[in-house]
């Protein structure tokens, strides 16, 4: 069950630069304003950075706790490591349902967004078969394929959505920043908890970590692609505070969308269906990547072959999607994984640190007393 | 397999067959020749296919000194026949496959009375009767640098190789492929550049292949290739000799094979597909110009017709006010949603390319002309396309033929076809989807165990410098690394740097 993967399946340690920077920008990145400014007003980009270096600080642990895993191992190898076939089955499955359920949120996250946006009339279902299909192929590729996805994930959205944000420029209203530090502290925290989710997606780095050469020297990069994600965020926020005033984005469900609207070309307009469409690209990775990170655990724990579980997992995903087609129904989705991936990655990877370094320290003491 | 099969069975079986019995099968053929004549006291015997050999080497070299020589000698034996007839290479045997062989290749079989198990064989083969003399590379054109390009025969283009790869190092493994055609094919490469575990590659690959006839490189090709449901070419077909040699000098293999004008060049990643011969002969400025068309030419060329149909079909508010009324005026008779007024024109342009590739060339020129504007004027003026179309996929048609490589121009010819059903289902997105679709399929493919998206993916930065961008040759001294070849330089990379300081 636990062989090391052979050379030619894993990635250099720059690419994880591309992995986690494009499973932590997702559809969060176009609405993430209204709830932010609902709570700190304009100073939500302190929110935006505090949230982003307590990420730093989060992939730091997580990066110490991986290389406690026996021979460079996943999470689920850890689990039953240190608490057994059964106890670590259990917590192993919990993580298999949280990769499971990340995936479906991002899915129906940006259905929801195509609907409203672009095809009220075409059937959801359409877009989440031809996800899915997609998904199909490209982790039947192996993580290899899959992080090359991630690179195109970034390289390109970011060639040309990116540039499209600056063009708001033009009518911003600077003086919106002022007045600075006008909340307090607990606000600040309040708003840096909504931004959680945004940060989240270098969990999956808990179950590709062993398909990394020399996994330790990729550290760097990792803290790279996190700075580069605040960057990204840090951007949006800004030209959002000095475009719209406070009252505004309450009323706006897709703040970042309606940005897109500004820029004019003589031969094109409302871009935002360019965004939208490009943001295939975007949401396609992190889709991908819990797939994958999910069939991934299924083989660890219950030794089934990804290629079997793999369309399986895509059939549930498949008929979760056809349940939640309400909006309400789709926020409390986003709301449940937003809790479960904070639970996940502020709570539980601390905890864990905790025990697995105070279990080898009580090991080392029994060792020398004899 | 049947036919392979049965060539095998006949090959463990004829050590034992004597030779009399070969003589016995291939007189079946009437352009099989026998001639017995007693010369100096000695009965000899002379086989060979009349429709092989050449008869002046035979006359000349052969039956004169045989007639002639023999009776200075009286006791030769088969085995000294090298001193008396000047032929390279006489070989003695006694195996009756290996006889037969040589003689349907062309070499003359001679056998003494005194020693009726063994013939020597001598070659005599017309190589270039029937073939091609020369090849102007026509189908691979570049109007700067030479226009040799290789020809059918094998060895005549193993010769234009080692004319310009002057070196020990070049080294050629022949083998022979089919069981019927024994087609030569030739494996080259340059030791201590190409990388031995590529060349094991392709040998081995080249071994395991069991066909009948090769009738072509390209058969290789599809044979060799590490995925056979691609419509992508994972292995360059090159006609040019410049492009050959460029493979070899930096790591790559290249596979000839008899009786096909194009060498084979593996492994390839997909941006040596947009590469021509003629940017390196041109100034590096112009070079990286030209290079940069003919890639926004396939992006071009590949979503131009998908983003017609997705716009006008769901997306229309994104036309801006200015560009509308042209829109609606050329398009205000059509009366067909824009899929299939995009089929329509796409599938004529299909079909005149295809006409005019199997027609003869002063036929095809017609052709072209009575089908390009007449056909073209005539569908707006029916009203069954808009202007604005017949401009986009014109445009896209000629974009995608500015692609060097012929196989690779015939992909993107293909692979637009899905994209438009894409963007026809589902606008903008369903595009984007087939682009996702896309860069999966690449970023699976492989090419000699090769990533095919190199140097993209795995990001390889130095290696970008003979991309995009074909930089000068001061800085393209190294050889691209993702090849992995055994040595680092292909020239000196500081005597091409040295800078002067002004006035010095």
């Amino acid at each position: 069950m636990k062989q090391a993967i052979q050379e030619r399946f894993l990635i250099s340690p720059f690419l994880v630069f591309f992995v986690i920077h494009a499973t932590q920008v997702g559809v969060g990145a176009l609405n993430f304003q209204r709830p932010l400014m609902k709570e700190a007003g304009q100073d939500a980009w302190m929110a935006v950075l505090m949230a982003g270096l307590a990420a730093h600080v989060l992939i730091w642990l997580m990066y110490r706790l991986l290389s406690h895993s026996p021979s460079g191992g996943d999470l689920v190898s850890l689990h039953e490591q240190y608490f057994g076939r059964w106890i670590g089955g259990v917590l192993s499955f919990g993580l298999l349902l949280y990769y499971a359920l990340a995936a479906l949120t991002v899915l129906q996250a940006y259905i929801e967004i195509i609907k409203v946006w672009v095809f009220p009339l075409i059937g959801a279902w359409q877009f989440s078969l031809m996800f899915l299909l997609l998904t199909y192929y490209a982790v039947l590729g192996g993580f290899r394929v899959v992080a090359g996805l991630c690179v195109w994930g970034v390289v390109i959205p970011l060639a040309t959505i990116f540039p499209m944000l600056f063009f708001p420029l033009e009518y911003a209203q600077y003086r919106n920043f002022l007045p600075m530090f006008d909340h307090s502290f607990g606000q600040l925290i309040k708003a840096a908890k909504h931004m959680a989710l945004q940060y989240l997606g270098f969990e999956m780095l808990l179950m590709y970590y062993p398909f990394l050469k020399q996994a330790p020297s990729s550290q760097k990069w990792a803290h790279a692609a996190n700075a580069f994600t605040i960057f990204i965020y840090l951007v949006v926020i800004f030209i959002s505070i000095v475009f719209y005033n406070k009252e505004q984005v309450a009323h706006m469900t897709w703040p970042t969308l309606t940005l897109a609207k500004i820029p004019e070309v003589p031969f094109i307009e409302r871009m935002e269906y360019i965004v939208i469409s490009i943001y295939v690209l975007v949401v396609f990775p992190i889709i991908t990547v819990s797939v994958w990170a999910a069939t991934r655990v299924i083989k660890q724990l219950f030794a089934v072959q990804q290629r079997r579980s793999l369309p399986v997992l895509l059939a549930c995903l498949f008929v979760g999607t056809l349940f939640f087609q309400e909006k309400t129904d789709i926020e409390r989705l986003t709301e449940w994984t937003a809790k479960a991936g904070f639970y996940l990655v502020a709570v539980y990877v601390p905890l864990l640190y905790v025990y697995v370094w105070t279990a080898e320290k009580v090991k080392k003491a029994l060792q020398q007393k004899p | 397999m049947g036919l392979f099969s049965f060539w095998k069975k006949k090959k463990k079986r004829s050590p034992q067959r004597p030779i009399s019995q070969l003589w016995e099968t291939l007189r079946q053929s009437s352009d099989f020749v026998e001639l017995s004549f007693i010369v100096g006291g000695k009965e000899l015997s002379i086989y060979y296919f009349d429709s092989l050999v050449d008869p002046q080497v035979l006359q000349e070299r052969i039956l004169c000194h045989l007639q002639n020589d023999i009776p200075k000698h009286p006791t030769v034996r088969l085995e000294d026949l090298q001193q008396i007839v000047p032929i390279q290479r006489i070989e003695v045997s006694e195996d009756a496959a290996l006889i037969e062989e040589k003689v349907l290749k062309g070499f003359v079989a001679v056998t003494f009375r005194g020693q009726p198990n063994k013939a020597a064989l001598m070659s005599a083969a017309a190589e270039n009767l029937g073939l091609r003399e020369n090849n102007d590379s026509e189908n691979e054109f570049s109007v700067v640098g030479p226009k040799v390009g290789f020809v059918e025969n094998v060895g005549v283009n193993l010769h234009l190789i080692r004319r310009q790869v002057v070196t020990p190092n070049l080294v050629f493994r022949e083998m022979s492929i089919g069981s019927v055609s024994k087609t030569k094919v030739v494996i080259a490469y340059i030791d201590g550049v190409a990388n031995p575990e590529v060349v094991q590659t392709v040998t081995q690959r080249l071994e395991s292949i069991r066909f009948d006839v090769v009738f072509d490189n390209a058969i290789l090709d599809q044979l060799l290739a590490d995925n056979s449901r691609t419509p992508f070419p994972l292995f360059i077909s090159t006609e040019r000799i410049d492009r050959a040699v460029y493979a070899l000098i930096s790591g790559q293999v290249v596979v000839l094979c008899d009786g096909s004008p194009y060498a084979l060049v593996g492994p390839s990643a997909i941006f040596d597909f947009f590469t021509s011969p003629e940017d390196y002969y041109l100034p590096w400025v112009l070079g990286t110009f030209f290079r940069l068309i003919r890639f926004f030419g396939v992006v071009f060329s590949v979503l131009a017709s998908p983003i017609y149909v997705a716009v006008l079909t769901y997306h229309y508010e994104m036309i801006p006010e200015d560009l509308l009324g042209p829109i609606i005026y050329s398009r205000s008779n059509v009366p067909f949603p824009p899929v299939l007024e995009v089929l329509f024109l796409e599938i004529t342009i299909e079909l005149l390319r295809e006409a005019g590739a199997r027609l003869p060339t002063k036929v095809a020129q017609t052709l072209g002309i009575v089908g390009g504007i007449v056909i073209g004027q005539a569908t707006v003026d029916a009203g069954l396309t808009s202007t604005i179309l017949l401009i986009v996929v014109a445009l896209a048609a000629l974009a995608s033929f500015t692609t060097p490589i012929f196989k690779m121009s015939n992909t993107i010819r293909f692979i637009r076809f899905p994209f438009i059903l894409f963007a026809a289902f589902w606008g903008g997105i369903g595009i984007i989807f087939a682009v996702c679709g896309l860069l999966i399929h690449l970023g699976r493919l492989q090419s000699f165990g090769y990533p095919y998206l190199l140097p993209f993916y795995p990001f390889r930065v130095r290696s970008f410098r003979d991309t995009f961008i074909r930089s000068p040759y001061s800085e393209t001294a190294e050889r691209p690394m993702f090849l992995r070849p055994r040595s680092r330089f292909r020239y000196d990379p500081n005597a091409a740097k040295q800078k002067r300081d002004i006035d010095e």
